[in-house]
């Protein structure tokens, strides 16, 4: 019982920090609204006992995506800016959109229902064994391609950001 | 060691050209030497490719397959790459400075290509799908600017958006799949998806899958970004996002679809209505175009909805001409844009009326552009028609008669516009520019050989269509096998 009515507490923690992210003008109180989303959904990993995962996700996102998104918004000195007010094409388009989600949704809750219990899956839980073994076996090409992404990306910022240092050639 | 080494020989060939290359970009002024280690990588894949053909294994705990399918596409793939090195010569429109770096992320992104079609395991899939997608977003980005062309950071925005989006929807599919199966990997998936595989919830995950595939393969409404990126990407970047991820999209197309059973009426359904919007859509706005490159684009969203046709058949046969269809439209389109990098003056974009005169100013790049647009509108003995007979045929066998008159359509309206280039290529008015385009040979090898490829391809199909349909067999589909045309 406590189980469920914390997962509806985290999951509408979720949500409305997500929806805060994509409403908010300040882009200072966006990043604080991504951070109340990933604690809610840290939430939801602890309640799935994984707690690893909970602790990363904490770690690593709120502790240094969202500071350094905030050093970002900072150093750019962002303003909320207005925003265009929508023109009737986008207001029907987004009626249309919401009409069809709600009719997949209202489906989904009709006919969605699986009547058979849910497979579990590998289930490394919460160990830090499991979650490594994973990772050295069957996950290990993955692993090692992540590498090459992280290269590639880095690289990749350092080129495209020259270009703005101003060091335009044949000009 | 050595049963590892072997079936990975490609991959290890692509990785460790990946360093060597990223080693060169760490020197001064060696864009030369770059583009020389490119080509070398380029040839020792092709030959790798060609002597681990045939070679069977199971790699990664299960993560990784090498067989006949893979490394046919290989195959495929490692021959496009080299064409698109050689088309790109020394990249008129990339900066010195960073030229090494652009022959990096071109080799990173072929290897998260060949990586793509061995990948059994939906984490390793998604991955190597960024591996493959991530370095052409910078790509994008790296086009020199100067005036009257700053549209190149728009284009990269809206390819990387669209990505991430698309990227984000499939993994949304994928957990689904996952939470109803409890498995990463497809083979053990197939196997415990069938029984659910009629519920909403599972062609839900499945659909949602499908969508970066269709991202990939400009299928609508994935297709925003292809116009625009088309145009604002410099050709030799353009010919590489054209041409070889399509083949990878469809590729692991073919591993996701053999997830449904059969029997499944809801998806083919919904593939052949995406197929239709994509066939119309490409076709009736690339017949308004004046950019050569936006032409291409829109012609590329059309010819996505053919090849989807032969997934609306969900047979061996269906996928077997897909995928020679789409083999079979890279070595087209590649065929077009080496036209087009040659054509234009220092990189920049190229209209259609400054291909007038083209058969005066090279009468070999336009016998190419000849070659590989009637190819494209589907006019025998082309492997375009080839192709689109062996669409049509499987999709028919399976009785959908409406959506193959509709293909028939559209294949009508474009050879409209593909006739259009090729008259003002031929009959143009040139104004009395008659300056001789110089091509090097590797550029007139290059064009020798698509040429040669396009009609071989098209005259002699069944080599490579039973190639195709006997890798299919290796895959284990839960398909009814059907007669090879």
């Amino acid at each position: 019982m406590t189980a469920n009515l914390m997962f509806y507490v985290f999951t509408a923690l979720t949500a409305l920090g997500a929806l805060g992210v994509v409403f908010n003008r300040n882009t200072v109180n966006a990043a604080m609204c991504f951070l109340l989303s990933l604690v809610g959904l840290a939430g939801l990993f602890v309640l799935l006992e994984a707690y690893l995962l909970a602790v990363l996700l904490v770690f690593v996102y709120a502790g240094a995506v969202v500071t350094l998104f905030l050093f970002i918004v900072m150093l750019l000195d962002v303003k909320g800016g207005r925003r265009s007010p929508f023109t009737k094409g986008t207001g029907l388009a987004a009626t249309v959109a919401a009409a069809l989600i709600a009719l997949g949704l209202l489906s989904l809750y009709n006919h969605g229902r699986i009547a058979a219990a849910l497979p579990a899956g590998p289930g490394s839980g919460s160990s830090l064994k499991g979650y490594a073994y994973q990772l050295f076996t069957t996950y290990l090409l993955p692993v090692q391609i992540v590498g090459f992404l992280l290269l590639m990306a880095m690289l990749g910022v350092i080129v495209i950001s020259k270009r703005q240092a101003g060091t335009e050639d044949g000009k | 060691m050595n049963a590892f080494i072997m079936p990975f020989l490609p991959e290890l060939i692509l990785l460790l050209g990946g360093l060597v290359i990223f080693v060169i970009t760490l020197g001064d002024s060696l864009e030369k030497r770059a583009r020389t280690a490119a080509i070398t990588i380029a040839l020792a894949l092709l030959a790798a490719s060609v002597l681990c053909f045939g070679q069977e294994a199971v790699l990664f705990d299960g993560a990784y397959r090498i067989d006949a399918f893979s490394q046919l596409l290989k195959l495929i793939i490692s021959a496009g790459f080299l064409a698109i090195v050689i088309l790109g010569g020394n990249l008129p429109d990339i900066r010195p400075a960073i030229k090494p770096e652009y022959h990096l992320f071109l080799t990173l992104s072929m290897t998260g290509l060949v990586m793509l079609v061995s990948c059994v395991d939906i984490i390793t899939l998604v991955i190597a799908l960024e591996l493959s997608a991530f370095p052409l977003y910078f790509l994008v980005a790296m086009r020199r600017e100067r005036e009257g062309q700053r549209i190149q950071m728009e284009s990269a925005i809206k390819y990387i958006m669209f990505g991430i989006a698309a990227n984000g929807v499939m993994l949304f599919g994928f957990s689904y799949l996952y939470g109803l199966t409890g498995t990463t990997s497809l083979p053990e998936m197939m196997v415990k998806l069938q029984p659910v595989m009629h519920t909403p919830i599972a062609i839900v995950g499945l659909t949602l899958a499908f969508c970066g595939i269709f991202y990939k393969l400009a299928i609508f409404p994935f297709h925003f970004w292809t116009p625009d990126v088309y145009q604002g990407s410099s050709n030799e970047t353009a010919s590489l996002i054209a041409s070889l991820p399509k083949v990878g999209g469809v590729a692991v197309l073919v591993r996701l679809a053999s997830l449904a059973s059969p029997d499944n009426t809801l998806i083919p359904i919904l593939l052949s209505a995406l197929a239709i919007v994509s066939m119309f859509y490409g076709n009736l706005i690339a017949l308004a175009q004046k950019d050569l490159k936006r032409l291409l684009g829109f012609s590329g969203i059309a010819h996505a909805g053919y090849a989807l046709v032969g997934f609306v058949a969900f047979n061996q046969a269906g996928f077997a001409s897909a995928l020679y269809y789409i083999t079979g439209y890279m070595v087209m389109v590649i065929a077009c844009f080496v036209v087009i990098c040659r054509v234009s003056r220092d990189g920049s974009n190229v209209a259609i009326s400054e291909l007038a005169g083209l058969h005066r100013r090279s009468p070999l790049l336009a016998l190419t552009l000849i070659v590989g647009l009637f190819a494209l509108a589907g006019l025998p003995p082309f492997v375009g028609f080839m192709g689109k007979l062996g669409l049509l045929t499987t999709a028919l066998a399976r009785g959908h008669l409406a959506l193959v008159i509709i293909a028939v359509l559209n294949a009508a309206i474009a050879i409209y516009y593909y006739l259009r280039v090729i008259r003002e290529a031929v009959f143009g008015d040139d104004g009395g520019d008659q300056t001789p385009i110089v091509l090097d040979r590797s550029t007139q090898a290059l064009c020798v050989l698509l040429i040669v490829a396009i009609i071989v391809l098209g005259v002699a199909p069944s080599p490579i269509i039973n190639a195709i349909s006997g890798s299919l067999a290796g895959l284990n589909l839960p398909l009814p096998p059907a007669a090879v045309y």
